[in-house]
């Protein structure tokens, strides 16, 4: 408790210092706050994005296999007891939706134009949560069941060079091997955000799909939960029920499925890693230089202390004790100012993003940092600062008591 | 009974041509309750004789015995609380710890020796009362005048009730009435305590208020 008392007084004792130190440190944590903000609110963006924009939380699907061949195979994947599934799994409390879905490639034409398009085929009385993140920019939504429409999307639509109104025409290989041809009128145009999407999906209505390519049933059923954060526990119970059942079926995660999510929370993880590195290393300096120079002010008060029967390891504890104060006090005001930071900034709304690698539309940047992100800068400045307290600590408890208390 | 026994002590400080030998075939003998004092120019050694008798160095060549202990046998924890119990120190410049109180300079070597905090706080009152510091319990060191920081300094030194106090130089950046009057309590709390006083000084004043008194010239002692 005294080795409490000492530290917290001697970090007092040059204040100025001490704020300098304290301020490096807030300005790492704030800045650590503020860059975690903003990574989660962009990477729910892009995760809510990815699942409203088709994919759902979780797909079932015949079997594995499916997910990298059945997008050309539709008739080899036709799920079986599609109505025993739904019937198992709607009464899940944290399953929302089931969707029934088929996807298939076919070569489309307009005029003198031809190209590929990925059909993901709904009902079109699909509920909007599924498909939420897609907006219609021109025209309409599908509304008429097994009416020969489609819903194109924006990079389809433009290389076509097609308007809403327009009819194009959809060639596809049917169960068998025979090859169907159907002309659709363009309904609407849609932007997922996501330009991948954006450049090969069209949608139709499910019934039509089945219809046009004489399909069994639907490849896939997309389950869309309450929220997102109940994947993991949903998914395990989707697949002890199926197993219950005795339904051949594979259950996936949206996360498993999501490429380009994975591959941009990596990429900015790997920036917040650098930012951190780049905090911890600030701080870790000025942690050394604030108690190398507190050392250097106390050498003959070590001495009085080791005289008066402080073992060396109560120096360390001392001078730790210090490194830890700074490091805690820097870290807690630190997350209070990034808190207020983004407050500002989220209140201002003044940053806008330019469109990310492999999105179409930029946003304006808003920063959510979370309780965790809190937690997490408030332990890694005090347990930076006890690191870097650690060697001057020890050069001071190995100090001389003679030459501490000859010290002028 | 002897406290303190110093057998053929050589100490030297640095290596080959700088070299400084600070003490020669030094042999003494104190006994428990004596206040000794030891007398010489700058230089000649009594600082380093005194850190040695404190146990904050180390002879080069030699025996020492402290109250019963050979402090070169001790692992560090051990020769610190062998100091904590046994040794007793007061500076010429007080060196009392800026960042506390009059109370809690006295205090600390009381919770170092983990001593409970009611009769730590009966102990270190006691010792305040003694040294005429009773008013001053909550001053910080930059409040008081020098004399009263050495009062607060020999309180300190005492409120372990070790056997023997090293004190070096204790009057020395005090006014002549100052001195005295730390002196006289030095004198008084030997008197009562029994309590072994050993200290240096240049001033003929303070010598007389020794029991022994040795003289040291070059690293030895000349009488």
């Amino acid at each position: 408790m005294m080795n409490v008392k000492l530290a917290f007084r001697n970090l007092l004792r040059n204040k100025r210092r001490t704020a300098l130190t304290l301020a490096s440190i807030i300005s790492g944590v704030t800045s650590l706050m503020v860059y975690a903000g903003f990574i989660h609110y962009s990477l729910w963006g892009l995760r809510e994005s990815t699942i409203h924009s088709g994919l759902g939380h979780i797909q079932i699907v015949k079997n594995d296999q499916y997910f990298t061949s059945g997008s050309f195979d539709p008739f080899g994947y036709s799920l079986d007891r599609v109505e025993d599934i739904q019937s198992l799994i709607q009464p899940l409390p944290s399953v929302r939706h089931i969707v029934p879905q088929s996807t298939f490639g076919s070569s489309i034409g307009f005029n003198d134009k031809t190209g590929l398009v990925m059909i993901q085929a709904v009902p079109v009385n699909t509920p909007k949560d599924l498909l939420r993140f897609r907006k219609i920019i021109k025209g309409k939504d599908l509304s008429q069941p097994n009416s020969p429409d489609i819903v194109l999307g924006v990079g389809v639509a433009k290389r076509l060079g097609v308007k809403v109104g327009d009819r194009v025409t959809l060639l596809t290989a049917t169960r068998g091997g025979g090859v169907n041809a159907m002309d659709v009128l363009v309904v609407g145009i849609s932007k997922s955000g996501i330009r991948e999407m954006d450049n090969i999906y069209g949608y139709m209505d499910l019934e039509l799909a089945t219809q046009f390519l004489f399909l069994e049933g639907p490849s896939v059923l997309i389950g869309v939960l309450n929220n997102t954060e109940s994947t993991t526990s949903t998914l395990q119970d989707i697949r002890s029920k199926l197993t219950q059942h005795g339904v051949r079926a594979t259950a996936k995660p949206w996360h498993e499925l999501a490429d380009y999510y994975t591959q941009a929370t990596g990429f900015f993880y790997a920036l917040m890693t650098v930012i951190k590195g780049i905090v911890v290393l600030v701080s870790v300096f000025a942690i050394i230089n604030t108690i190398t120079m507190s050392v250097f002010e106390r050498v003959r008060e070590i001495g009085i202390l080791r005289i008066m029967g402080s073992p060396q390891r109560s120096i360390i504890t001392l001078f730790i004790l210090e490194g830890m104060m700074l490091g805690l006090a820097g870290g807690l005001m630190g997350v209070m100012s990034g808190y207020g930071v983004s407050w500002i900034l989220n209140w201002g709304g003044w940053i806008y993003i330019a469109p990310p690698p492999g999105m179409s539309d930029g946003y304006i940047a808003q920063f959510k940092p979370t309780f965790w992100d809190a937690l997490e800068c408030v332990v890694l400045a005090a347990g930076v600062s006890v690191v870097a307290s650690i060697y001057p600590a020890w050069k001071a408890s190995k100090i001389s008591v003679a030459d501490a208390i000859r010290f002028k | 009974m002897q406290i303190v026994q110093i057998q053929n002590v050589d100490k030297l400080y640095g290596v080959g041509a700088i070299a400084v030998q600070a003490l020669t075939s030094i042999h003494l003998d104190i006994k428990t309750g004596e206040m000794l004092c030891i007398m010489g120019a700058s230089g000649s050694g009594k600082s380093t004789l005194l850190n040695m008798i404190a146990t904050i160095d180390a002879p080069t060549h030699g025996t020492l015995n402290i109250a019963g202990q050979n402090p070169a046998l001790l692992s560090d924890t051990d020769l610190s609380t062998f100091r904590n119990q046994t040794i007793g120190f007061v500076f010429q410049s007080y060196n009392l710890i800026p960042v506390l109180t009059a109370f809690e300079n006295v205090e600390y070597p009381l919770i170092v020796a983990g001593m409970p905090k009611t009769k730590r706080t009966q102990q270190v009152m006691k010792l305040l009362e003694q040294v005429g510091m009773l008013d001053w319990v909550h001053a910080y060191p930059n409040c008081l005048s020098g004399g009263q920081q050495q009062r607060v300094a020999i309180a300190r030194a005492l409120v372990s009730q070790s056997p023997l106090v090293i004190a070096d130089e204790p009057t020395a950046s005090l006014d002549h009435q100052t001195g005295t009057q730390i002196l006289d309590l030095i004198r008084q709390i030997n008197q009562t305590h029994h309590t072994t006083f050993v200290f240096s000084t240049h001033d003929p004043l303070v010598a007389s208020y020794a029991t022994r008194l040795i003289r040291m010239d070059s690293g030895r002692i000349v009488s």
